[in-house]
């Protein structure tokens, strides 16, 4: 079987694998682009952003560590999630499919 | 005093360690604290609020207040254990050294009636209950299966909608707003508590559209389970990579001390939740860097009033505040711009043991 590509590793904040399409939030007002089973990206999670955090798969971030508030926020749910990629919402793009290893900090390539 | 340095000396090492763990190197570059960073904020009402905490410990002191009184007011460690990380602002008031490390010693004598067992949470457990008062709260809590995958979602977008409500609350010290506590074990279980309390604090108006003001989550998880959950000194969350929730047997839920054995009633307390949040978000966007400052002070001497109540004296921030922040803004802005936030910058490319050691001479109340 094609082992899958690697496109960013970040630290493992909430374990658990997922795939699913990206969903790019910069800003709390596009939080209602954000579909339920999306995977959110974003630069760092704070509670402006509860409405897109409660319809993700997993959250994916920029920046922070295990006890960012992604983080813990995510081990709350029993979601995957990898913070402090550093750039996470620049290489990922909206819709993309992905596959997110939050016991590695890995994001793969494809669905 | 040998016994205060030595404790002294280890919160030092858990404020260092607990700043450079949590956050990346790009993180302590950029302080990016949602909605305003702590120590920008504590140039404006730092040294008012060190003065004001002293006033009240010593108040407190000649009172003879006895520890049950104190818990009964304060209610959980959490509150003080984040004023303790405030050592910054104490350190850097006018207050003498010798009124800083006393400020920091009647702080961790407070802590010490709470957690009897182990004050710094070495062992990562945050014991606050004695058994006979394990026994008691268990006593009348309704159970619900933490294996019924639909409950188990639904409590658990609860706990997390709930922690980002302290969020927003208290900013990136959301603990002034939750308690979690445990893990607590016998031969069958393992049992931990989380307290969402004070949830209508009066200096935020849009928190009173909120039903309920506590929120407390029992969770019982399969035998062992302890081992990974690894609570820490300043409470902000459990320390692990690893969902917990898996091994969630079960779960009980009081709001406002009423057991809550209807299940569908959860769904009505978070819809109440997430539309205080939305207006909360709302008000607090529109509010200005300066707006923003003075509600930064006014909630950090809110944290102050149980300690306030204990000695007799109100809460309010003193006017002075207001002066700092509407008619000297400039020129503390300048030193927040030009001298704090470049140290920052400059002390996040250093090697790790270095920052350590700048970190706890900006924290260390004796020099």
């Amino acid at each position: 079987m094609p082992r899958r590509k690697v496109i960013l590793k970040g630290i493992p904040a909430s374990t658990g694998v997922v795939k699913g399409k990206v969903r790019i939030i910069l800003d709390p007002s596009d939080n209602s682009k954000m579909k339920k089973g999306d995977i959110l990206v974003t630069e760092m999670t704070n509670p402006l952003f509860v409405p897109a955090i409660q319809k993700a798969k997993a959250i994916i971030t920029n920046i922070g560590g295990i006890l960012s508030h992604a983080a813990i926020v995510s081990r709350e749910l029993g979601i995957p999630c990898v913070v402090g990629t550093k750039k996470a919402t620049k290489i990922l793009k909206n819709n993309q499919q992905i596959k997110v290893d939050g016991e590695e900090g890995t994001i793969y390539q494809g669905d | 005093m040998d016994k205060l340095n030595k404790q002294i000396d280890k919160l030092l090492d858990i404020i260092a360690d607990s700043i450079l763990v949590a956050k990346t190197k790009e993180e302590a570059a950029a302080v990016p604290l949602w909605p305003l960073p702590t120590p920008q904020g504590i140039l404006y009402w730092g040294n008012e609020w060190a003065k004001k905490l002293n006033q009240v410990l010593h108040l407190i002191d000649k009172q003879n207040i006895s520890d049950g009184e104190i818990v009964k007011v304060i209610k959980f460690p959490s509150r003080i254990v984040h004023i303790l990380w405030r050592t910054d602002a104490i350190k850097n008031s006018d207050l003498s050294k010798a009124e800083k490390v006393y400020v920091v010693g009647e702080l961790l004598d407070l802590l010490k009636i709470f957690r009897k067992e182990d004050l710094f949470c070495d062992k990562g457990k945050n014991i606050i209950w004695t058994k006979k008062e394990l026994e008691k709260h268990k006593k009348d809590l309704y159970f619900f299966s933490g294996k019924d995958k639909e409950l188990s979602k639904l409590i658990s977008i609860l706990e997390a909608t709930l922690y980002l409500y302290t969020e927003l609350l208290y900013w990136a010290n959301h603990p002034l707003g939750h308690c979690f506590h445990g893990v607590y074990q016998d031969k069958q279980e393992d049992f931990l508590v989380k307290d969402y309390f004070d949830l209508k604090p009066e200096v935020w108006t849009f928190s009173q559209g909120l039903n309920f003001s506590e929120v407390e989550i029992f969770e019982i998880y399969k035998r062992g389970t302890a081992s990974r959950i690894k609570l820490e000194f300043f409470e902000r969350g459990i320390r692990t990579v690893q969902s917990l929730k898996q091994d969630l047997e079960k779960f009980a839920l009081k709001i406002d001390k009423k057991t809550i054995k209807n299940a569908k009633q959860i769904p009505q307390f978070l819809k109440n939740l997430s539309a205080v949040i939305k207006k909360g978000s709302k008000f607090i966007q529109s509010l200005n860097k300066q707006q923003l400052i003075e509600k930064h002070a006014h909630y950090w001497f809110y944290i102050l009033k149980p300690l306030c109540d204990l000695a007799g004296k109100d809460w309010y921030p003193p006017w002075a505040i207001h002066n700092n922040i509407y008619k000297r803004h400039k020129e503390i802005n300048a030193v927040w711009e030009k001298v704090v936030k470049k140290n920052f910058e400059k002390t996040a490319d250093l090697p790790y043991k270095q920052q350590e050691k700048i970190l706890k001479e900006a924290f260390d109340p004796r020099k």
